[in-house]
């Protein structure tokens, strides 16, 4: 009786674990099908030039900026983004430094003030320049910091996404992010991610972020059009690249403070 | 002296265009394409049942264009209190900032100049309510004119705004070759310096050279009918003797190193400077000897310095320093002694949605050789422009909704209890118009040289649009 019993948890921990296998190998845990999608679009150097509308309500405004960047592992990489119009904004910067997976470092330099000014941790959830993004949305998202689980699929712009959820379980995330978790609208054919969608600390649902207009550039799946908008207020900021340098060649030098106040 | 500041700024200017113009040719050739570049020609991938159109694609430029950049300032003051008979109570004043920046290959340059047109008066006295020009305000004046070539070295040349010091809020004590304009004590606006500077990095070290030819002061109020007047009022100074002025000369030069790095939890820098007080480092009374008249004479002494400053994250904090050592030749015949200028503050933040915010800052700022109140050694007067010894310095800001701000700033003298304070509530409408309404109050207390201000209280209506 006893040898039929652990015969039969054998045959069942065997078929449990083979199936198992199989699932997984059909469907990647959440955190994956998230981690490979940002994956495929980590370009080690990229330059873009983009025209961004700024939605408030019934009103609109354009400006131009440029986004320089260089990545390497998750937690490795520097970033610039430079407002290039209207002219009085010319110059206005914010740099980005994350080496070894150590703590971000960010600076925004404001042409009028002739000095970049660190900015404060606490500062990560607000939004900078006037758009929608916050200094916090540009950061490296360090994968281990979250738990995942996947909500189901549904449908966006007509390709079958997986909703993916990442709550922080870092104490530290905990109490930096402005957000108590993010809902990811994972592409897995195609491996990107089409929405993303912040709760604020409370809970409520506070920004999505909409990517449109993929391109192919060599091996990477780009979105050229992207749409942060605020739920709570209605503003929206809509970006679309104009130019894109994949594997661009760009100084070192261009992501450190010095660089931020030549010409100006 | 102003003669030669326009000749030299024709030549900043010509050497603008011609650089711009030389290397044009070059920046317009073929950009050569980055290696292992991959073009955005590739196809574009639909979502299923979605056909996206292609970005436009911009023209590679390689460089960056010309940016004129235009803002127009519109603003009144009143001075509601009880002013001293001949001071005006009203300010009406409009500016045009034009600021220019362009890029080509290496060399960049930026111009930005300062038109300014101010009407004053309503005075007091019962027969002078006209309004007339405020001399001290009205100007047109070259901000900044610089053109910089960028190599492993960068080399600029030119008025430059020079900021050394790590953007503690309000109290600046290593900015010292940055002149500012104070013919309004309370809104300073910053000004280039002529000179000429390097920088360089090297393994996340920059270290920073300039040179200054000849020395240039802060533009100071000289004129008795603005309520900033820096000199004594009292009917026994007749009028203000400029000769302390530094003329220019290669001997008023000034030089500086700083050497800084930019870490993931901090910044620092140390620096070294021969450099000279832009403000008056005290005031000669003294009487001509032609006229008998009792004049007051600033005067501006050189000093060597040595300074560092910090600023460091800690959780939510952040904690900003910065410290210099003033050493001034005792040989000098003004009383002025060697001292500590220093500045320490913690900036807190705090998120109360995602389109409002609050930040608080706290500092405690020293100047041994200033002092609150106004002393007097033989002829000389202490600087009206050191007006603490140890203050505490306080900030706090709300944003809300992306267009409204609220701020508020005080500073309090430690030894008397002089106050300084200040209000401004703005509203952005846009990138392109901002209305603002602000207040100033000044309370000195006995003895000092704020309570000379006592009845600077003002209120301020402007309006931004930059285009």
């Amino acid at each position: 009786m006893k040898l039929r019993y652990a015969a039969a948890t054998c045959a069942v921990v065997v078929v449990a674990a083979t199936g198992g296998d199989h699932a997984a190998a059909e469907t990647p845990a959440p955190r994956q099908l998230v981690e490979a999608a940002y994956e495929q679009e980590r370009v080690p150097t990229m330059r873009i030039e983009i025209r961004m509308t700024i939605v408030d309500g019934s009103r609109q405004w354009q400006r131009t900026a440029t986004l320089e960047s260089k990545q390497g592992r998750i937690g490795t990489q520097v970033e610039r983004f430079t407002f290039r119009s209207p002219a009085d904004l010319d110059g206005s910067s914010v740099l980005t430094q994350e080496q070894g997976g150590g703590d971000p470092a960010q600076w925004v330099y404001i042409p009028a003030y002739h000095t970049a000014r660190r900015i404060a941790v606490s500062q990560r959830g607000e939004a900078y320049l006037g758009t929608d993004y916050f200094y916090e949305d540009v950061l490296d998202r360090r994968w281990d910091d979250y738990r995942y689980q996947s909500l189901g699929s549904e449908t966006v712009d007509g390709a079958t996404v997986t909703k993916v959820e990442a709550i922080p379980v870092s104490d530290v995330v905990k109490r930096i992010s402005p957000y108590s978790r993010t809902v990811y609208f994972v592409d897995a054919a195609r491996q990107v991610v089409l929405r993303e969608e912040y709760y604020d600390r409370a809970g409520t649902l506070v920004k999505r972020l909409t990517k449109e207009a993929l391109k192919r550039y060599g091996r990477y799946l780009l979105a050229d059009q992207a749409t942060m908008e605020n739920l709570q207020t209605g503003h929206k900021t809509v970006s679309r690249i104009t130019k894109r340098e994949v594997n661009a060649d760009i100084p070192d030098d261009t992501f450190t403070v010095r660089a931020l106040k030549r010409a100006f | 002296m102003h003669n030669r500041v326009r000749s030299v700024a024709r030549v900043v200017l010509a050497c603008l265009v011609l650089l711009c113009g030389a290397v044009a040719p070059a920046a317009a050739r073929a950009q050569p394409p980055a290696q292992g570049a991959e073009t955005p020609s590739e196809e574009e991938v639909p979502a299923p049942s979605q056909a996206v159109a292609a970005a436009p694609e911009a023209k590679s430029s390689g460089r960056k264009p010309i940016a004129l950049a235009q803002e127009f300032r519109l603003s009144t003051a009143l001075w509601p209190g009880s002013v001293a008979s001949g001071v005006d109570r009203f300010w009406g004043e409009i500016e045009y900032r034009p600021r220019v920046t362009g890029t080509r290959s290496r060399v960049s340059g930026a111009a930005e100049l300062l038109f300014r047109a101010s009407l004053s008066g309503l005075a007091l006295s019962p027969d002078d309510s006209s309004l007339r020009i405020q001399s001290d305000r009205q100007t047109a004046m070259i901000k900044q004119l610089s053109v910089s070539v960028h190599a492993p070295v960068d080399f600029a040349i030119g008025w430059q705004m020079l900021s050394w010091g790590h953007a503690t809020d309000g109290v600046r004590v290593l900015d010292v070759f940055q002149r500012q304009d104070l013919t309004d004590r309370l809104r300073p606006e910053p000004l280039g310096i002529p000179a000429v500077s390097a920088s360089f990095g090297n393994r996340g070290w920059d270290t920073e050279v300039v040179w200054v030819p000849s020395a240039l002061t802060d533009r100071i109020p000289v004129s008795p009918s603005n309520v900033w007047y820096a000199f004594p009022r009292s009917a026994t100074v007749a009028e203000v003797d400029d000769s302390g002025v530094p003329e220019f000369s290669l001997s008023h030069g000034e030089a500086g190193i700083r050497v800084s790095r930019y870490g993931q939890h901090g910044d620092i820098a140390l620096m070294a400077a021969r450099t000279r007080d832009r403000v008056p480092s005290a005031l000669e009374l003294r009487r001509d000897a032609s006229s008998g008249v009792l004049q007051a004479r600033p005067v501006f002494e050189p000093y060597w310095l040595v300074g560092a400053s910090a600023v460091r994250t800690a959780g939510s904090y952040l904690l900003r320093a910065e410290a210099l050592r003033a050493t001034y030749s005792e040989a000098g015949s003004a009383p002025v002694k060697s001292g500590i200028r220093a500045v320490a503050g913690v900036e807190r933040r705090i998120s109360a949605s995602t389109d409002s915010h609050y930040t608080f800052i706290a500092q405690y700022a020293m100047d041994t050789t200033g002092s609150e109140q106004i002393a007097q050694d033989g002829a000389f007067l202490s600087s009206p422009f050191r007006v603490y010894g140890h203050a505490l310095t306080a900030s706090a800001t709300a944003a809300w909704r992306r267009q409204y701000q609220l701020e508020t700033r005080l500073m309090r003298g430690l030894e008397h209890g002089s106050t300084v304070a200040s209000t401004k509530l703005s509203y952005t409408r846009n990138d392109h118009l901002t209305i603002w309404v602000a207040a100033d109050q000044v309370g000195g207390r006995a003895g000092t040289w704020l309570e000379r201000l006592d009845a600077a209280d003002r209120i301020l209506v402007g309006v931004n649009v930059n285009r």
